[in-house]
């Protein structure tokens, strides 16, 4: 057994944290990719023109930079409002800045997954009377999940390991709690081995939930080989 | 030819039956600069089959497919069972649409099941979800409806699964499930081999057999010939030449349509 040196529980716990910020940016970086391609394909030109903006400037910024700009631009912000100092902590900064990050990212994603689906199975549904919203529903989400999977998991497995940066404005993550290991024990390669093992077994696992979600997605495909 | 029906004979009249089952006058479909339909006025009486022949371009398919608003039409009158659907040229409210469309059913050239669900949940959605109607009378209405396409062992496939006329009696069962007032037909038989036209042709005629209100875009001329009660040939978005299918084929007046014959009718010699 590796010798943690009293770090085992720290690590644990930054693990956990590391997890949580990731998770909760998916579920909202997805919601926002998702306002985003519908902003970008709709009617209208002004949220055509902001959503364009939106993923033209964060997919073009270096992450660092973007989470720095955003935690303390939102210190600076948050006390012009309040009148005095508020600091923003680092989990919801984390969160905000990745959820910002992944939303830019997820929107080409959503974009292109919804201009795959055959339009001619969208002129069916709406053919039979459907609404707009169960067209949606029945037969454009669906299918554009499908489409959307193998793009989606690829800005999953970048998020997962994006939350390291957050380290540097004070998150205790994973990142953190190891490299604080690493600095007090004079022993960094083990305990940033341990680290990359654990980076490592997360995307492993979601690796194996992307291919089983995507099998389940295909139901009904006729796949060329 | 372009005889304009009188809007009064779209009104529903007194008793149900005399009421024409669609009504079109002068409907007009524009793409930019480009007019597409200038003008067309078509009515269905109930039961009527009639036939839209003419070459691409003519506007046929954007004819139908203005009747269900998958196209806007910009001017015009479109009426079902004597109601009227108002025109408006993009504001038409979206849920006179929908209304409308329950009543239309179609059919498309390349099927456009559903490809990520069974052959049943693709026949069932739409009445469950539009009609109302509880999932088991749905299916068990889709499994009549499998019956009369032949199909009652393909209900759990999915479409990759299928033939291309395969796919297209589900696509007609589809349309049927929701028990419409008039079929549109949009070149059903165009992108099918040669030997699957038939099964698909067979039920086509056997709902006009059962009396049903049919329009059918089509090329295949010995089919309309056989099965519509009335022939429209459209020509630059204008009805060029319209009567009984033996008046028009046997003795055609219009050059047009002549030539239209000798072309498309290579096969096509009684």
């Amino acid at each position: 057994m590796m010798d943690l040196q009293g770090f085992g529980e720290q690590i644990a716990l930054g693990a956990v944290t590391t997890l949580h910020v990731a998770i909760t940016s998916l579920a909202l970086g997805s919601a926002v990719g998702l306002c985003g391609a519908l902003a970008k394909l709709g009617p209208n030109r002004c949220l055509n023109r902001l959503a364009a903006g939106y993923t033209t400037i964060i997919r073009g910024v270096p992450e660092l930079l973007i989470i720095l700009i955003l935690y303390f631009g939102g210190t600076v912000a948050l006390t012009a409002i309040c009148g005095r100092y508020v600091e923003v902590d680092a989990f919801s900064a984390g969160i905000f800045s990745l959820t910002i990050v992944f939303g830019a990212y997820a929107t080409e994603v959503f974009r292109a997954a919804i201009l795959a689906v055959p339009g001619g199975q969208i002129e069916a549904a709406k053919a039979l009377g459907l609404t707009k919203l169960l067209v949606w529903r029945l037969v454009i989400i669906p299918q554009m999940w499908r489409y959307a999977l193998p793009g989606l998991g690829n800005q999953w497995l970048t998020l997962l390991k994006d939350t390291a940066l957050i380290s540097v404005v004070g998150l205790e993550d994973l990142m953190r709690k190891t490299s604080v290991a690493a600095g007090s024990t004079h022993d960094p390669l083990t305990f940033y081995s341990i680290a990359a093992g654990l980076y490592l077994s997360f995307t492993s696992v979601s690796l194996v939930g992307l291919a089983l979600l995507e099998w389940h997605a295909s139901r009904g495909v006729r796949i060329a080989k | 030819m372009n005889t304009k029906p009188a809007a009064e004979n779209c009104e529903p009249v007194q008793s149900e039956t005399t009421t024409a089952a669609l009504c079109v006058v002068d409907l007009k479909k524009r793409f930019g600069h480009l007019e597409v339909i200038k003008g067309l006025s078509l009515q269905a009486q109930r039961g009527d089959v009639i036939s839209i022949l003419g070459s691409s371009g003519s506007g046929k398919s954007t004819f139908l497919r203005c009747l269900n608003f998958l196209e806007e039409p910009n001017a015009g009158e479109i009426w079902v069972s004597g109601r009227q659907v108002k025109i408006r040229g993009g504001l038409t409210g979206g849920k006179e649409i929908n209304e409308l469309r329950k009543k239309l059913g179609m059919v498309f050239q390349n099927f456009n099941l559903w490809s990520h669900k069974t052959v049943l949940a693709n026949i069932i959605e739409a009445p469950i979800h539009v009609l109302g109607i509880s999932n088991r009378e749905a299916c068990l209405r889709a499994e009549e409806l499998l019956l009369k396409v032949g199909l009652a062992d393909k209900r759990h496939a999915y479409p990759s699964q299928l033939s291309g006329g395969q796919q297209q009696r589900i696509a007609i069962a589809r349309a049927l499930a929701m028990d419409p007032e008039i079929l549109l037909f949009d070149e059903p038989t165009s992108s099918l081999d040669p030997e699957l036209v038939g099964d698909v042709l067979k039920i086509i005629r056997s709902l006009a057999d059962e009396g049903r209100t049919m329009l059918i875009v089509t090329h295949e001329l010995g089919f309309a010939r056989q099965v519509s009660d009335r022939v429209v040939f459209l020509h630059q978005g204008r009805i060029e030449e319209e009567g009984s299918p033996d008046a028009l084929f046997g003795n055609p007046s219009s050059a047009r349509f002549r030539q239209f014959l000798s072309v498309q009718g290579e096969g096509f010699r009684q």
